[in-house]
């Protein structure tokens, strides 16, 4: 599995990994850290896997609960954090698979191994750049694609017109394109 | 707003690309500076719910305040009972009806099997666990009792053993007040296991609890004799050649009535009983006393001796003494029976009188006393004494100190003996001693200089028995129910339990019994329990275990038409049983073959038509 390290030492602002982490193992109220630093990671990880959003939320709960769990026991070994939950990650989409196919007769999925690490970071900076949207633009972006909403379900929720809603909509994709082309540098 | 056609025209263009990105459609024709915001677009449907985001912080922030795992759980105390049982849903069941427990826990494994529970009890918790003598966990029937009674202190005692004994327990001790300032008493669940329930209702000192038990102990007097010599009972027996022959002949000559038999692998008969009046006699091919008969003598007491001397004789026994009236009121005869046994055949008169008495035998004496002549009587009677706890009923001696006659009590049974002399020989004899306990009797008899013949065993018709000879020669056979050692374990009765229902066992009727049970032993390694002939009218009966399972069989007789079943038998290898079923005359249905449901199965019918599945989990169905 790789570990994509090289990728992640290129990004200027990684938090301390080690530093967090320490910090989480003294006090586990500080795992919050270390869950708002690698959340997109995991979920792209595991949503780029699986086939529905409800079974992509189910265990990437499942990836946080058990590493705030196991984390006591977590040894620093020079490995970026994102690398071990990414780990237990692709150890859960196994075990998910694997029930479902005995459940359902279902053949197995793609073999991990396949999907890019490059490709999941790149999306998990996607994920990260929807936040730092303007407000207007943030709203439609999160209600069309992550809500699944239709134009004029967003315009009733803002008040705007069909139109003034697709013109947020290509503003918000012209601006994640400019940063995304930045951050690529 | 003045509308741009152009870059309306993009942001339709777009949209409609989305909406197509959306409903998985194919994407329609787009302007190319589009086509990187569509392919942003298609990274954004896999965008996380901002909703779920918050919430899975949230949660994880709750998990991370709560404090961490205790070294002894909360609802813990340090030490927590397991109850071992046969079947923890039943027992579950029992306890929440009988005690108000609640369940708090079951855990199975994927056959649905419990594996552990737990239940609470008051503020008590306690934990419960199949039967798996492979893991050292054995159930109070296996251990033919508990160990480990349990105390429970109650709001109400009272009230508490009511509601549990009509749930089904059992009363050990009944609920009283105690010395000790509680008030208490003992019960059994239907499982084995025991339950000491009260309610403390005073505080009492150490001191105060002394007096008290003295107090108690006093007025108690001495406490009730746990049953052991007094209700012993002696059994003479009769090792024979010919089994059947002397039943026959006891029918025949004194109306005796045969009460079971119990036959050996080959027929022979390994014990019979049968009873004259009020007493048993025991009749089996001589094995014991090494292949040879025993010959006795009986001292027997009927309503007629003419009537009976005559009888006996008709029925092929000897004259030995014609009826005449003896100096002890008693009108006597008597006899030699075909297997050499002597019978003293009598019936008591009043002395003096001519009329009989009230009864025909005397007070204390039973139907048949066993009648003894050693050569050193006096020595036998002090080992009986010291052996059994026999008592001295009756002795008269000679002027040379030799014992003419001496009644000696052993339990409820009176054995009659007088020293050796003339025409009246030792004839060693051979006794069944049924006592409560088998290892302390024969321990008591051992000590006493008993020669051990045979250390007790637990045997396959539900008796322990050991053996040991006495100085004289006869062979004391003691015998007890298994199990009687330790209070058996309480069955509820339907009054008690309406609704606890424990095992079931298939019965089968069939014409010939012992050939069933032959062809079960060898087609299916079936171990005999029990084989044996007795009710009205006589017919065979017999128990037998099959792997961990028990069989019933009867004999096929008016009003019990045999029967035809089919079983289900799990074994280890399907093949290797399928063959040893063939060869002990089964008749191929269906040879071994794996099946749907993860077993792998054959079918076979015995000579009876029953049909067999004999049956195992093939191993790729393990996960």
């Amino acid at each position: 599995m790789a570990h994509g390290g090289s990728v992640l030492k290129a990004r200027p602002k990684e938090p301390d990994d080690r530093l967090l982490i320490e910090a989480a193992q003294r006090d586990p109220r500080r795992f919050a850290d270390l869950y708002e630093h690698n959340f997109e990671r995991v979920y792209a990880y595991i949503a780029r896997r699986v086939g529905d959003r409800t079974t992509a939320e189910d265990l990437t709960a499942d990836v946080f609960h058990q590493a705030l769990a196991y984390l006591p026991r977590f040894e620093w070994r020079g490995a970026p954090f994102a690398a071990w939950l990414l780990r237990i990650a692709a150890n859960a989409i196994i075990d998910h698979v694997q029930r479902s196919a005995r459940e359902r007769k279902l053949p197995e999925a793609d073999d991990p191994q396949e999907v890019s690490m490059e490709d999941v970071h790149q999306r998990a900076r996607l994920f990260q750049l929807v936040h730092e949207l303007p407000e207007d633009q943030r709203r439609v972006i999160t209600m069309r694609f992550a809500e699944q909403r239709s134009i004029s379900e967003v315009g009733g929720v803002l008040g705007r017109s069909d139109g003034a809603v697709k013109q947020l909509q290509f503003r918000a994709l012209q601006r994640l394109r400019a940063r995304m082309g930045k951050a690529h540098g | 707003m003045a509308k741009r056609s152009g870059a309306r025209n993009l942001n339709e263009q777009l949209n409609d690309a989305v909406e197509a990105l959306m409903a998985a459609a194919p994407p329609p024709r787009l302007d190319p500076k589009l086509a990187p915001l569509l392919q942003i677009a298609a990274d954004l449907c896999d965008l996380p719910r901002a909703d779920f985001r918050a919430q899975l912080k949230a949660d994880l922030q709750h998990r991370a305040a709560a404090p961490p795992p205790r070294p002894v759980p909360e609802g813990y105390h340090t030490a927590t009972p397991c109850l071992v049982l046969r079947d923890p849903g039943v027992a579950i069941d029992f306890y929440q009806r009988a005690f108000g427990a609640t369940e708090l826990m079951r855990f199975a494994d994927p056959n649905g099997h419990v594996v552990h529970a737990e239940i609470q009890v008051g503020d008590s918790r306690i934990a419960i666990a199949p039967e798996a003598p492979a893991w050292g966990n054995l159930s109070p029937q296996a251990l033919g009792g508990s160990a480990v009674p349990i105390q429970l202190y109650v709001e109400d005692v009272d009230a508490f053993a009511e509601r549990a004994i009509s749930a089904g327990a059992k009363v050990l001790i009944p609920i009283a007040d105690q010395f000790y300032g509680d008030r208490a008493g003992r019960l059994a669940d239907p499982f084995g296991h025991v339950w000491v329930v009260g309610t403390h209702q005073e505080d009492v000192s150490v001191d105060e609890m002394q007096r008290r038990a003295e107090a108690w102990m006093k007025e108690a007097g001495e406490p009730a004799a746990t049953p052991t010599e007094s209700s012993y009972v002696v059994e003479p027996c009769l090792p024979v050649h010919d089994a059947p022959g002397l039943i026959d002949f006891l029918k025949g000559a004194f109306d005796a009535e045969e009460v079971s038999r119990h036959l050996r692998p080959d027929g022979s008969i390994a014990h019979a009983e049968v009873r004259i009046g009020d007493s048993a006699l025991g009749i089996g091919e001589a094995v014991a006393t090494g292949g040879q008969p025993a010959p006795t003598a009986l001292h027997l007491y009927v309503p007629d001796a003419d009537v009976v001397y005559a009888r006996a004789l008709r029925a092929g026994a000897r004259s030995m003494q014609e009826p005449v009236d003896q100096h002890y009121g008693d009108r006597e005869a008597g006899v030699r029976d075909p297997f050499g046994n002597h019978w003293y055949i009598g019936t008591h008169r009043r002395e003096g009188a001519k009329e009989p008495a009230s009864t025909y035998v005397p007070e204390g004496l039973h139907s048949i006393s066993s009648y003894l002549h050693p050569r050193g009587a006096p020595q036998l009677i002090d080992f009986l004494k010291r052996a059994f706890g026999a008592e001295e009923a009756f002795r008269a001696q000679a002027p040379d100190g030799s014992v003419v006659h001496a009644k000696i009590r052993i339990g409820e049974s009176v054995v009659e003996m007088g020293e050796a002399h003339g025409p009246y020989q030792p004839m060693p004899t051979v006794y069944h001693l049924y006592v409560n306990d088998t290892d302390a009797a024969y321990r008591r008899a051992i000590e006493a200089g008993g020669v051990a013949l045979q250390e007790p065993t637990d045997q396959p018709w539900g008796y322990r028995n050991a053996g040991v000879q006495d100085p004289s020669g006869n062979q004391w056979w003691i015998n007890a129910p298994l199990g009687s050692t330790v209070p058996a374990v309480h069955e509820p009765t339907a009054a008690e339990a309406p609704v606890a229902f424990h095992s079931m066992t298939p019965f089968l009727h069939v014409h010939e019994v012992g050939k069933t049970i032959d062809f079960l032993k060898a087609a299916f390694a079936a171990e005999v329990i029990v084989f044996d002939r007795g009710g009205d009218p006589p017919h065979d009966h017999a128990e037998l275990r099959i792997g961990d399972s028990l069989l019933m069989m009867g004999e096929a007789i008016a009003g019990y038409p045999p029967t035809h079943s089919a079983f289900y038998l799990t074994v280890t290898d399907v093949d290797a049983a399928y063959d040893r079923a063939l060869r002990a005359g089964a008749t191929p249905q269906q040879p071994p073959k794996d099946m749907p449901w993860g077993h792998r199965m054959a079918h076979v019918r015995d000579p009876l038509g029953n049909a067999w599945f004999v049956a195992a989990p093939h191993a790729q169905s393990d996960d």
